[in-house]
């Protein structure tokens, strides 16, 4: 084998002091955004053929003729999830897809939020540290930075960056995102941060605020960026006493599975009056 | 060239929609380093580096960190890989193990500059608990892709 030539040592040096200047100037300017330009432009390339893969890869039947007519409030739903499927561009959804897409719509119903259903159509590469999502709405479909993102089981995160056709999606679970958060009932406030697979990590703003395993919670009002208010976040599955008495530190195990991510709606306008505990679902009858 | 572009982009749209959704248990497979390592076997120091550092650049580029640095990581990946003797070629387990070690050394690497640029999301608990996992996926795939990729590279560029 032929030894590697100095030439050839000198082009790795070079390429190695090209990529640790892209770090430094990427992380110096983290939202001047030295490479937003780049990024939509892999983005734009990557896409159809991520949208193509994912489609391929959830094999998806035309749903022939509903079976039984149900009651009025099934109907509505029907024609409700029908125009949200029209929308998502696919005429084609298995069951799973279909009760999905129903939950959503539930779930956008009952809070009364105005949404743009569509896809996950990829995840973040460096996956398991970094929670970040791909979906098949952009710009064009009236996606804007910031916006947040749901499923029909609750919070699932905030548009990131928004192409013409994708957005890129930092999920609730990110150990970056932080969501404002209430407990249901008691009101109180709280932040919740995200900690990867491990439950989130509740910190509540009042030391002396009173929370117990089960409580659940919606996004609340507080944080650095705002969620569009009452959405479901998950339950409180284990307080830990405070040793310091600053702040009280919960877990909570969100409604999410962030590991079958598939059908998401972007919040395009959020509830006119905060719907407060509304959305969640009614609270399971305590059995024993 | 071509070759390497296409097989690069074929393993950052495998990797995102294919592999990552799957959430494999006891860690991730990485097709990118898997396809970097094979390319880098087949077409030498050079030709890894160049072709690491491309990837590594669209793997940043689809991803939430700062961008070069997967790049920094991928294309030191793809050069040492293209100094193993040629002797890999008629050898199974050579580029099995150098599969294996660039998976370790790649999420390592990529570890160390998350703390250096002190990100919350480095967790060295899942960086080591993933390795297993993450090693045993890549040789896997790499058992298809190294004869496939050095197939492809003799045919396409003698």
């Amino acid at each position: 084998m032929p030894r590697p030539t100095s030439r050839r040592r000198l082009a790795l040096v070079v390429l190695v002091l090209i990529s640790v200047t892209f770090v430094t100037l990427d992380y110096r300017m983290r939202d001047g955004s030295a490479f937003s330009g780049l990024r939509s432009v892999a983005g734009a390339v990557i896409e159809p053929m991520q949208r193509a893969v994912s489609r391929a890869l959830s094999p998806v039947h035309r749903l022939i003729g509903d079976d039984e007519s149900g009651s009025q409030r099934e109907r509505q739903l029907r024609r409700d999830s029908e125009a949200l499927r029209r929308q998502l561009g696919s005429a084609t959804l298995d069951r799973a897809g279909i009760a999905q897409l129903r939950g959503l719509n539930l779930l956008a119903g009952a809070g009364g939020y105005r949404i743009v259903p569509g896809r996950v159509i990829a995840l973040g590469p460096s996956a398991d540290l970094e929670w970040t999502a791909t979906i098949d709405l952009g710009t064009r479909d009236g996606v804007r930075q910031g916006m947040t993102v749901i499923n029909g089981d609750g919070l699932v995160g905030r548009v990131k960056r928004a192409a013409d056709h994708s957005s890129v999606v930092l999920l609730t679970i990110d150990p970056l995102s932080a969501a404002g958060a209430r407990l249901e009932g008691s009101g109180q406030l709280g932040l919740c941060s995200g900690e990867g697979l491990h439950p989130l990590r509740l910190q509540l703003l009042d030391p002396n605020a009173r929370v117990s395993v089960g409580d659940r919670l919606v996004t609340g009002p507080y944080g650095q960026t705002t969620y569009a208010a009452g959405l479901p976040i998950g339950t409180v599955s284990k307080v830990t006493p405070s040793s310091s008495a600053l702040v009280r530190i919960a877990q909570v195990r969100p409604f999410v599975r962030f590991t079958a991510l598939d059908i998401i709606g972007v919040v395009l306008v959020a509830a006119r009056t905060d719907p407060r505990d509304s959305v969640l679902p009614p609270k399971p009858a305590k059995s024993k | 060239m071509l070759l390497a572009g296409l097989l690069v982009v074929t393993a950052a749209v495998v990797q995102t929609s294919a592999l990552a959704p799957l959430h494999l248990p006891y860690g991730q497979p990485d097709l990118i380093v898997v396809v970097v390592v094979a390319l880098a076997l087949a077409a030498g120091s050079r030709a890894g580096m160049w072709v690491g550092f491309a990837a590594g650049l669209l793997a940043d580029l689809l991803s939430d960190h700062p961008a070069g640095m997967l790049a920094l990581v991928l294309c030191l990946v793809g050069y040492t890989a293209g100094l193993v003797p040629e002797a890999a070629d008629h050898s199974v387990l050579l580029p099995l193990t150098v599969v294996a070690a660039a998976t370790v050394a790649a999420a390592v690497a990529f570890a160390v500059l998350l703390a250096i640029l002190g990100s919350p999301r480095l967790d060295w608990r899942v960086v080591l608990g993933s390795l297993p996992g993450g090693v045993a996926y890549d040789v896997l795939l790499a058992a298809f892709v190294v004869p496939t990729v050095a197939a492809l590279h003799r045919r396409l560029a003698p």
